[in-house]
């Protein structure tokens, strides 16, 4: 689209974003020592977004549209996160904290239809969107559980970032076929960050059998960034397939089915069960995409 | 605030539109009629070629002040919902929020603010436009055209405007795309008849 390569949204929503994330990450890592290293370096997540952001969207305030306040949403996000990392928040206050978040972004994206007087559809859906937002959260903590149960045992915490990865990039491939370009590039952007922080949580669990911890910073502020790219597609882009987003949140459920595949401690179980893991949650998501895709207008270019 | 060439004249069709402004005893109450309001647009694309569109629904309404021109004033509502490009799929992205984003922002409103007469039937209609949420002022250079009885029925008065005018999208916040893809100078024809009861 004209303006150089590093203008490119290919440069702009991938591979700078995904640069910055692997190496802010590595460096939080080190910097951090074995004790906060892993547990602070998927911080390198939402800030890899938020720079995804800057670099494809103006920032805009004060944010009147809904795509202008994603920002200030993943920003929220990320503090929230950051917050429940630092008091070590049980599961039940990281719910209770991604149900505050959920209803205050959505109230402030759907500020201009609520004082207009919703319908009773409009209202249904900001539940569905509240109540899906908590889900997420809570699969993404429940994903890294027998972390916490068994602190030697690092592969629980692959499988959050895994999923988040997905629900990105199916995302944001149900957002292109929707003609929603801006948050297909948001979206992809943010699992081109979460790759890279996979990249190093997986080198590192292979050679060493532990992961880098996703904790509450990565399901409540990556979470909390991909929902808001969620809200934003599903109440304002129409052309944006529900069922497909429906479908993909399927991944969800997919992932304590994918969980249940264990070999032995080893090299060989190190490498093959997260890419099992990774092929059966990611069923749901090719659906979803393929959904969406088939139930968009063909078009050629224009 | 924005100035722009005109061509032409109409203050409401282009854009906006909205409402019917209380007028001077003297002033006239023109109700835009739909079927001969048209307004498109220009831009550029890759510098191949200029796209063109169209706003099928449009509304609104303006007053005539001869006596006074002053006093007249212009609102004009635009779905933004009925953008027309013949080609389903950019219809699709238009209203999306990477353009249009007609779900959020279902119309696009001009109100006038200022109405100066200028040489002959030529003036300059100062306005509030209000896109995506965005309201600016823009200054439009107009003509009025013909105004006169309808041939079939004489008790219906119609009247109607020519106007042409280049706003920069990013303005108002739609940015998407750089301007050598997608232009951000959109250039704006319109053509605007209203009618009113003798």
């Amino acid at each position: 689209m004209g303006g150089g390569f590093w203008q490119s949204p290919e440069v702009q929503g991938g591979i700078i974003p995904f640069t910055a994330a692997l190496l802010l990450c590595l460096a939080v890592r080190l910097a951090g020592g074995s004790e906060r290293g892993p547990r602070l370096a998927v911080i390198a997540v939402p800030l890899g977004f938020i720079l995804a952001y800057i670099l494809l969207e103006p920032v805009a305030w004060p944010a009147v549209a809904s795509k202008q306040k994603v920002i200030y949403i993943a920003v929220l996000a990320l503090v929230i996160g950051a917050a429940a990392a630092v008091r070590n928040a049980g599961r039940g206050m990281a719910l209770a904290g991604a149900g505050a978040f959920a209803a205050a972004s959505l109230i402030w994206l759907a500020i201009r239809g609520l004082s207009a007087g919703p319908s009773f559809g409009d209202l249904a859906t900001l539940v569905i969107l509240l109540a899906v937002s908590v889900f997420l959260v809570w699969r993404l903590l429940a994903a890294e559980s027998p972390v916490l149960d068994d602190p030697e045992d690092m592969r629980g915490s692959i499988h959050a970032p895994a999923m988040l990865l997905l629900l990105s990039f199916a995302a944001g491939l149900i957002s292109l076929a929707g003609a929603f370009i801006g948050m297909a590039q948001l979206a992809i952007a943010l699992g081109a960050v979460l790759g890279a922080f996979l990249l190093i949580s997986y080198v590192s669990y292979f050679r060493s059998g532990r992961a880098l911890r996703f904790g509450q910073i990565g399901a409540l502020g990556a979470g909390g960034a991909w929902l808001a790219c969620l809200y934003v597609m599903v109440l304002f882009a129409g052309a944006v397939s529900r069922p497909a987003l429906a479908i993909l949140l399927l991944v969800l459920i997919a992932d304590p089915l994918a969980r249940k595949i264990r070999f032995s401690q080893g090299t060989a179980a190190r490498i093959v069960e997260p890419v099992l893991y990774g092929a059966i949650v990611a069923v749901p998501a090719v659906a979803a995409v393929v959904y969406g895709f088939a139930m968009a207008e063909s078009s050629s270019g224009y | 605030m924005q100035r722009s060439k005109l061509t032409g004249a109409l203050i409401a069709a282009a854009l906006i539109g909205g409402g019917v402004a209380t007028t001077a005893q003297a002033a006239d109450t023109f109700k835009i009629d739909p079927a001969h309001a048209f307004v498109y647009y220009k831009t550029n694309h890759f510098g191949w070629s200029n796209n063109m569109g169209r706003f099928n629904k449009v509304s609104g309404s303006f007053t005539i002040d001869e006596k006074n021109p002053a006093n007249s004033k212009v609102n004009v509502v635009v779905d933004a919902a009925s953008v027309d490009t013949n080609h389903a799929a950019r219809d699709k992205h238009l209203r999306s929020p990477d353009f249009f984003n007609t779900k959020e922002f279902p119309t696009i409103t001009f109100t006038s603010t200022k109405i100066e007469k200028m040489a002959g039937r030529k003036g300059r209609l100062t306005g509030n436009l209000t896109l995506l949420g965005v309201t600016k002022p823009v200054s439009f250079d107009f003509t009025w055209n013909r105004m006169a009885p309808h041939f079939r029925n004489k008790n219906n008065i119609h009247t109607g405007f020519s106007a042409q005018v280049t706003i920069n999208r990013a303005d108002w916040g739609m940015k998407k795309f750089p301007p050598q893809a997608i232009g951000h100078k959109i250039t704006l024809f319109l053509e605007i008849e209203g009618m009113r009861k003798k």
